[in-house]
């Protein structure tokens, strides 16, 4: 009877374990409705990165969006664009070398205004403090003008991204996050008189999650 | 026996569910702790950084900006909670108590046809954030009156562009026309009260940047080398016995026979540790230019000759 007892004890157990074991195993797979589109990869203005994946790639129909301005306002989101690119591009080293140097600080006033420069500085000596790499730049989808001010100074750029390729880590050892999926980034340019193109915000949250391309 | 087969199942169901990881959330970052501060990632998840202090600012009365949740002049500012804080932070922040934050004006302002202005003259006023990392039309707005303050910084350096920034007198022992030798301590001074920081400051409107040049390393190009010193050197005076030390001093690898008129020609530069501080209305209370080279010396000329030693027996 104990036998027996014990038995159905272990029997329920090896089913919860493996309970277990198939919820943890479905955690990651959240958000299906958030997967790229089927469409093969178009060639949207602005895209700048071949995407690494061999899974669908979301894509843009640049007509849909490109009639919306003049030809004088594209040639401003091109120049604002490059601006951001380039930035992006020379940021890549500091954040992948981690550390607050004084070259990294006049790169951050070089892009960004007073006072969002400083938060990317104080990020830098955060990561620096507690040993945080970032390596890489994200796979960019498509880009796109968002908005176009008037006068060509403002410029709203919009991208699909995917940060799978981008690695972060700690003390040498990758940092825990959620599968990257191909999501929405907004970035803020404007051009003040006398000054360049410069970075007022870049938004990639929506309350603190990122935005999918597909939605 | 069932009461035992329950207790046991739920017991076993309770360990297992306490075992199971929890699912990932995009977005999710670890809770921080006390002094650290979140750092999201933009693709969900995040790390906790060392939060930086703001410190408190000298002068807790500064004016914050006027939107109607401020009080122009005022010499204290208080949270939701009526607790009294700092009016401005280390990073040049206002308080403002009708967005109960520290609040900075965009600089440069954005152009005049964005949509920061809302509709605003840009001529009658400023764009103000207290969302440091992303200023975007939403999370800013508009303060009437006043001109943004000017960047320190820039302040700063051209404050360091006209200041009297030492040019060193170089003097040396042997003092020349006298020859020194190859292998043998040359001293190295420059003039007195030369080693010493120099200061300038400047105000535009309510923003007065005070930078303060300090001496770190004096560069001598001594013609066939270079030496660095962290002093001005010591002055040698005649009387001096050959036992007397100095921290600045250079012995000549070769002879200067070979040199134009026979002789090398040294200088010397100082290099400055220039910081800055600000005070009234400023977009940040310190900060620094890092190393400034001062002004390079005249040229002085010494003569290098060779000494040989001879064994008498």
């Amino acid at each position: 009877m104990l036998a027996t007892t014990f038995r159905r004890y272990a029997t329920a157990g090896v089913a919860l374990a493996a309970l277990a074991l198939f919820t943890t195993a479905c955690a990651g797979d959240r958000d299906p409705e958030t997967a790229p589109s089927d469409a093969p990869p178009s060639s949207a203005t602005g895209s700048t990165s071949e995407p690494t994946t061999t899974s669908p790639t979301p894509t843009l129909d640049p007509g849909s969006w490109e009639s919306k301005f003049s030809a004088a306002q594209l040639e401003d989101y091109e120049a604002a664009l490059q601006r951001w690119e380039s930035y992006e591009s020379r940021s890549e080293p500091i954040w992948a070398k981690g550390k607050a140097t004084p070259a990294a600080e006049k790169l951050f006033k070089e892009f960004f205004p007073h006072p969002a420069w400083m938060d990317y500085w104080e990020r830098l000596q955060g990561y620096g403090q507690i040993n945080v790499r970032v390596s890489g730049t994200p796979t960019v989808y498509w880009s796109k003008a968002k908005s176009v001010g008037a006068s060509g100074r403002s410029v709203q750029v919009q991208q699909c991204v995917d940060y799978t390729r981008v690695q972060r880590t700690q003390d040498g050892n990758e940092i825990s996050r959620p599968a990257p999926k191909p999501q929405l980034r907004t970035i803020f340019l404007s051009q003040p008189e006398g000054y360049g193109w410069l970075i007022y915000g870049v938004k990639e949250l929506v309350d603190g999650k990122p935005k999918p391309c597909a939605s | 026996m069932r009461v035992l087969d329950r207790l046991v199942v739920g017991a076993l169901i309770a360990t297992l569910l306490a075992l199971l990881p929890a699912p990932a959330h995009a977005g999710e970052y670890p809770n921080c702790g006390e002094g650290e501060t979140p750092s999201p990632f933009p693709e969900g998840g995040g790390v906790c950084i060392p939060a930086v202090d703001p410190g408190q600012d000298p002068d807790p009365g500064g004016e914050a900006p006027d939107d109607g949740g401020t009080t122009p002049g005022a010499t204290a500012c208080y949270d939701a909670s009526g607790a009294e804080i700092p009016c401005t932070n280390a990073d040049g922040g206002v308080w403002n108590a009708g967005h109960q934050c520290y609040a900075y004006p965009l600089v440069p302002q954005p152009p005049a046809d964005s949509a920061y202005w809302e509709g605003h003259d840009p001529s009658e006023g400023n764009v103000w954030t207290c969302d440091r990392s992303v200023a975007i039309p939403g999370n800013t707005w508009f303060v009437p009156g006043g001109e943004a303050p000017p960047d320190p910084g820039q302040i700063a350096q051209t404050i360091v562009e006209s200041m009297p920034l030492v040019k060193p007198t170089v003097n040396m022992a042997p003092r020349p026309p006298l020859m020194t030798y190859v292998g043998l301590p040359t001293w190295l001074w420059m003039g007195e009260n030369q080693w010493s920081n120099v200061t300038g400051s400047a105000t535009i409107g309510d923003t007065t940047v005070t930078v303060v040049a300090e001496p770190i390393r004096v560069t001598w190009d001594m013609g066939d080398g270079m030496e660095t010193c962290t002093s001005a050197g010591r002055k040698w005076q005649q009387g001096m016995s050959s036992d007397e030390q100095t921290d600045c001093s250079y012995a000549f690898q070769h002879v200067s026979d070979f040199e134009p008129d026979g002789v090398f020609k040294v200088t010397a530069v100082i290099s400055y540790a220039v910081n800055w501080t600000c005070s009234g209305t400023c977009l940040s209370a310190a900060g620094t230019l890092g190393e400034v080279p001062g002004f390079t010396s005249d040229a002085t000329t010494i003569q290098v000759g060779e000494r040989q030693s001879v064994v008498i027996r």
